[in-house]
C-alpha cells in the first residue's frame, strides 16, 4: 500500500520551522495565484501602437509576477522539504536557477519592455518607432532574453523532474507525482496561458494532495534518504 | 561535520564572495553609453546572475544549523533579496547594454530618441522606479547581511562581524568599483575569519563498538 508522506510529523529534519496555516499559505497559495494570473497575460500585437497601448499593463503584470516566481520557488522548496529533500542539490540548483534566471528573464522581457514603450506616451511617432525598434525584440527573439528564459526554465525542470521522481520512488500518490511531472512539462511550452496557467496550476494540484495526504496521517515519519521507497 | 562537505562549504563561502571582488574590479565605473562597446558590460552583468545565486547560497551556508530568530529571519529574507537584485541586475545592467548595443546599429537621426530610453532606465526623471529598484535591492541586501551577522554574535568573533556588518554596508551603495570589492573584499574577510576562528575541541568521540 502506498504511504502518504508528512511534513509535520518529523520536524527536527525540517529546514523550515513554519507555523502550519503560514506552511499551508506558502506551500499552496503561490502556485495557485501564479496560475490564476497567467491567464491575465497580456498579447499586444507586435507594432509600434499596440505595444504602446499595453504597456501599463504589461509591465504591471510582469512586476505582479516577479515576486510570486519567488514564492513559487519557496513553495516548491516546502514540497521538496516535505519529502526531506530541500537540501538535494537537483533541487536546490534547479530552483536557484529558476529563481534567478526566470526573474531576470521575467525583468527584461515584461518590465522592461513595458517601462520602456510606456516611457513613449507623448513622443513623436518617430521617436516611438525607435524606442519600439530597441525592444521589440526584447519579449523572445533577442538572443539573452532567449537564453535567460531557456536556463530559467531547465532549472524548473530539473526540480521539478527531480521531485517527481522521488515522490515517485517513496511511493506517493500517482497523481501528486503525475501533476509535479506535468507541471515540469508545460513550463517548457511557455509561461503565458495556457501553458503557463497549466504548469502552475499542475503544481497547484500537486500540493494540494501532498496537504490533503499529510494532513490524514498525522503519525507518519518523512522517508529516510537511504530508504526511497515507503511502499511496504 | 564530514570532511568533503566541509570542503564544499569553505569553497562555496570564499570562492563567491572572492569572484565578486573580481566582477567588481572588472565592472567598469560608469554604464556604457551611446556610441561605447557594449559587450563587456553586458556579459558582466549575464555573469553576474550567476554571482546572485552562489551570493544566496552563501548566505543560507553562513545560518546553517543556527536555530536563532535571527536566523530564520535571514533565511526568509534569501529569496527576497535574490529576486531584487536579479531584477536590478537585468533592468539597469543587462537591458541597458543590449538597449545601447541596439541603439548604436540604429541611423544617427534616430539615436537620439533610443539615448532617451537610455537615460529614462535610471534617472528617475520622469519615472523613479529604476532608482526604487537600485535603492531597494542595496537595501534587501543589507537587511539580509545584517540578519546573518546578528544570527552568528553569540559564536562568531566581533572583529569579523564588524567586517562582515561594514562590508555589507559598502557593498549596498553598489557593486561598481570602488564601492562593490571594498564592500564585498570586507565581507569575504567577516566570511572567513568565521569560518576559520579556533573553535574548541571536540571531545572524543568513543570508537564503534567500545
Amino acid at each position: 500500500m502506498s504511504t502518504p508522506l508528512d511534513h509535520r510529523t518529523n520536524g527536527r529534519d525540517r529546514l523550515w520551522q513554519l507555523p502550519t496555516p503560514a506552511h499551508r499559505l506558502l506551500l499552496i497559495g503561490p502556485p495557485f495565484a501564479l496560475a490564476v494570473l497567467t491567464i491575465f497575460h497580456p498579447h499586444p500585437d507586435e507594432n509600434t501602437q499596440a505595444l504602446a497601448d499595453a504597456s501599463t499593463w504589461f509591465m504591471a503584470y510582469h512586476m505582479i509576477q516577479l515576486p510570486l516566481i519567488g514564492l513559487v520557488a519557496i513553495s516548491v522548496f516546502l514540497l521538496a522539504d516535505g519529502f526531506g529533500r530541500a537540501s538535494a542539490w537537483p533541487a536546490c540548483l534547479g530552483m536557484g536557477t529558476f529563481l534567478v534566471f526566470f526573474s531576470a528573464y521575467d525583468t527584461l522581457a515584461g518590465i522592461g519592455t513595458g517601462l520602456a514603450m510606456r516611457g513613449t506616451r507623448g513622443l513623436s511617432e518617430s521617436q516611438q518607432n525607435t524606442v519600439f525598434e530597441v525592444v521589440k525584440t526584447w519579449p523572445a527573439a533577442e538572443p539573452w532574453v532567449f537564453w535567460l528564459s531557456i536556463v530559467g526554465t531547465g532549472g524548473w525542470v530539473l526540480a521539478l523532474g527531480y521531485l517527481t521522481a522521488t515522490t515517485r520512488a517513496a511511493g506517493a500518490p500517482r497523481a501528486q507525482w503525475i501533476f509535479l511531472g506535468l507541471a515540469a512539462f508545460f513550463l517548457m511550452l511557455g509561461h503565458p496561458a495556457p501553458f503557463g496557467t497549466l504548469a502552475f496550476g499542475s503544481l497547484f494540484i500537486a500540493t494540494l494532495i501532498h496537504e490533503r495526504q499529510s494532513s490524514r496521517v498525522p503519525g507518519r515519519a518523512l522517508p529516510n534518504k537511504s530508504q526511497p521507497s515507503l511502499t511496504e | 561535520m564530514v570532511g568533503h562537505r566541509r570542503t564544499w562549504r569553505r569553497v562555496v563561502l570564499l570562492g563567491v564572495p572572492s569572484l565578486y571582488v573580481v566582477l567588481g574590479l572588472v565592472h567598469p565605473t560608469a554604464n556604457p553609453e551611446l556610441g561605447d562597446e557594449t559587450d563587456h558590460f553586458v556579459n558582466l552583468h549575464i555573469a553576474q546572475l550567476l554571482l546572485i545565486v552562489g551570493l544566496g547560497y552563501v548566505l543560507w551556508l553562513l545560518v546553517e544549523g543556527v536555530t536563532n530568530r535571527a536566523a530564520t529571519l535571514a533565511r526568509a529574507l534569501i529569496v527576497p533579496f535574490v529576486v531584487a537584485y536579479t531584477a536590478l541586475d537585468a533592468i539597469l545592467g543587462i537591458a541597458w547594454g543590449i538597449a545601447a548595443e541596439t541603439a548604436n546599429d540604429l541611423p544617427a537621426a534616430d539615436q537620439p530618441g533610443a539615448g532617451r530610453l537610455i537615460d529614462e532606465l535610471i534617472s528617475g526623471d520622469p519615472d523613479p522606479r529604476g532608482l526604487i529598484l537600485y535603492w531597494g535591492a542595496g537595501l534587501l541586501w543589507l537587511a539580509v547581511a545584517l540578519a546573518v551577522v546578528a544570527a552568528l554574535r553569540d559564536t562568531a568573533p566581533r572583529g569579523a562581524l564588524v567586517s562582515m556588518a561594514l562590508g555589507a554596508a559598502v557593498f549596498a551603495i553598489g557593486h561598481a568599483p570602488p564601492m562593490g570589492p571594498i564592500g564585498m573584499g570586507l565581507f569575504l574577510l567577516g566570511s572567513a575569519w568565521t569560518e576559520f576562528r579556533p573553535r574548541p575541541a571536540e571531545p572524543l568521540t568513543p570508537a564503534a563498538g567500545g
